[in-house]
């Protein structure tokens, strides 16, 4: 749906992003994770076709986004940084506009209005000045102006920021709804979020990409080395007798004991899947399994690490 | 690629222009009258206008509009920047203007837009005024109307051209000031370039000042004199500094 291939942006003699290449599949969710002035905007901002790259081009949904970029601007809906909207306009007014210039033929605007301001839940605030409405509002406002013409491809710059909490679940909520049928890029630089809404991930630092893929392959890739974490509920002899025969396995250490649940880190073969293996030996002896931890390191530590500054990661 | 689907193709384009250019001027014209501005300067403007009439009636006691008219040139070079300031700037400034380019708008469809809404108001104002030489007549004058057609129509082109230039100040700049003022100084020049003539030699340079002027057509239509290059000569400055502005929207985009 979406294919990059070089993008790369200079600000006179500032590179704000250099040969991003990347594809998004139809209806996957991709997270854009990186830290500020990583590029994750400026990225969003080409693929929009609000500025042009200095090298390099987009494709989307077979659309090139230099040569064909109107046919872009139909099936793109794009929430920037800031929500677009008009402080002397109502919501519903605001929104009929944003029908008007994004082509939605006059019989459905009425009813996509609605629609879209029932899905994001501002149908309650529909004559409400929106320079009246909290900045949360003002949010979900952006978002129902990002989908009023149903677009394939949905590009959400910071969809969660100045949301509470409450909020913030809902967003994620929605967009995982509309990832649905729809192909959505968001960018954060709150870890969880990524996590729970995005099925794969890129993390960009200075302008380029460092990592690219799901949170477990990203993970692996870095760290954990083949190092499981399992405790299991049995007689702790026997299990330090079991563990070591399994096929793959290289050697275990005892962690901790905890209401007779043994911890054990159990290292393996480099890059083997061992879950199986580790599960039916434990399930042949029906010791209950209390936790199985494949290797990796958590989403902070992928994140330090590939976006510290001195740091640089192929 | 034959002549019919050339046609056709020019045919799209225009169609997608005037409706496009419809819906942005009908969302610009609702922000002029749900904000006061559009209140204060067509009060303003009325009290003024009115005065200027009743002024001109009384001591000239003569049933026409010529000293009305030229003062109604006059107001517009004061009020129009300030009505033009915030139609490009502020969309910058709110970062609504992302919304615009990464919408199936071209800068042109934007800039036609904020443009006609704008003349829509103008029109609309000094269409009350339409009201004083009915006024006249009522109580028994009997003014000549060829030169309050052609005064009016000499207005409206003479708006048009200032218009244009309020609309492209705004579309270099984020700051509502900065507009007003450039647009300001633009059309305060167009206006004193004439005076020139006092000093200059009779000449190429004097014809050349004079000819710049954007009052001294004005001064004719309202006399009820029409000539083509005065048409000519509003359209082309409403164009250039239309399409300048479209330039300048297309341009920002590189930076």
């Amino acid at each position: 749906m979406i294919e990059v291939s070089g993008l790369t942006k200079l600000y006179g003699d500032f590179v704000a992003i250099q040969d991003i290449n990347f594809e998004v599949k139809d209806g996957e969710i991709v997270g854009f994770l990186g830290p500020n002035g990583a590029g994750k905007t400026t990225t969003m901002k080409i693929l929009t076709c609000f500025m042009p790259a200095t090298e390099g081009t987009a494709r989307v949904d077979g659309f090139d986004i230099f040569d064909d970029a109107m046919e872009v601007k139909r099936r793109v809906g794009y929430l920037p940084e800031t929500p677009p909207v008009y402080p002397e306009l109502t919501v519903e007014s605001y929104l009929t506009y944003v029908a008007e210039i994004k082509e939605v033929p006059w019989r459905e605007r009425a009813k996509r209005v609605r629609d879209v301001m029932r899905s994001t839940r501002i149908d309650h605030v529909a004559g409400r000045l929106i320079g009246h409405l909290s900045r949360g509002y003002q949010q979900r406002v952006g978002i129902a102006q990002a989908l009023v013409h149903n677009p394939k491809v949905l590009i959400l710059d910071e969809p969660t920021v100045g949301l509470d909490p409450n909020q913030i679940r809902e967003v994620r909520e929605l967009i995982k709804e509309l990832g649905r049928e729809r192909t959505i890029i968001l960018s954060t630089h709150i870890l969880p979020e990524v996590s729970v809404t995005c099925e794969r991930i890129i993390i960009v630092n200075q302008g380029r990409i460092v990592a690219n893929g799901t949170e477990e392959e990203i993970s692996l890739s870095l760290g954990g080395r083949g190092t499981y974490h399992v405790a299991v509920k049995a007689p702790r002899t026997e299990l330090e007798a079991l563990l070591p025969k399994i096929a793959g396995v290289q050697s275990i250490q005892y962690m901790h004991t905890l209401n007779d649940v043994h911890s054990f880190e159990v290292r393996c073969t480099e890059g083997k899947e061992m879950r199986d293996e580790l599960f039916s030996a434990l399930s042949e002896k029906r010791w209950p399994l209390y936790e199985l931890k494949p290797p990796g390191v958590s989403l902070e530590e992928v994140f330090a690490r590939l976006t510290s500054s001195d740091m640089e990661v192929a | 690629m034959d002549i019919s689907a050339c046609f056709v193709d020019l045919r799209d384009w225009f169609v997608d222009l005037v409706v496009k250019s419809f819906y942005v001027a009908k969302k610009e014209l609702k922000t002029y009258f749900v904000s006061p501005i559009a209140y204060i300067m067509a009060v303003a403007f009325l009290f003024i206008a009115g005065y200027f009439f009743t002024m001109h009636l009384v001591n000239s006691r003569r049933a026409d509009m010529a000293g009305f008219l030229h003062n109604m040139g006059v107001i517009m070079l004061f009020m129009i920047p300030g009505l033009t300031m915030r139609l490009l700037a502020e969309e910058r400034r709110q970062k609504t203007m992302e919304l615009l380019i990464t919408s199936p708008l071209t800068p042109t469809q934007i800039v036609l837009g904020k443009y006609l809404a704008c003349m829509t108001l103008l029109i609309l104002m000094i269409g009350l005024t339409g009201l004083y030489p009915l006024i006249i007549t009522h109580y028994g004058g009997k003014p000549d109307w060829g030169p309050i057609y052609t005064g009016y129509l000499g207005l409206v082109l003479l708006l048009s051209s200032l218009v244009a230039v309020g609309v492209f100040t705004s579309s270099f700049t984020d700051n509502q000031l900065v507009a007003a003022v450039v647009a300001f100084a633009i059309l305060l020049l167009f206006w004193i370039v004439s005076w020139l003539t006092v000093y200059l030699e009779p000449g190429i340079w004097s014809t050349t000042a004079e000819s710049l002027s954007l009052f001294i057509p004005y001064g004719d239509f309202i006399k009820g004199v029409i000539e083509t290059r005065y048409y000519v000569y509003y359209l082309s400055v409403a164009f250039v500094f239309l399409f300048a502005s479209v330039r300048m929207l297309e341009a920002s985009r590189w930076r």
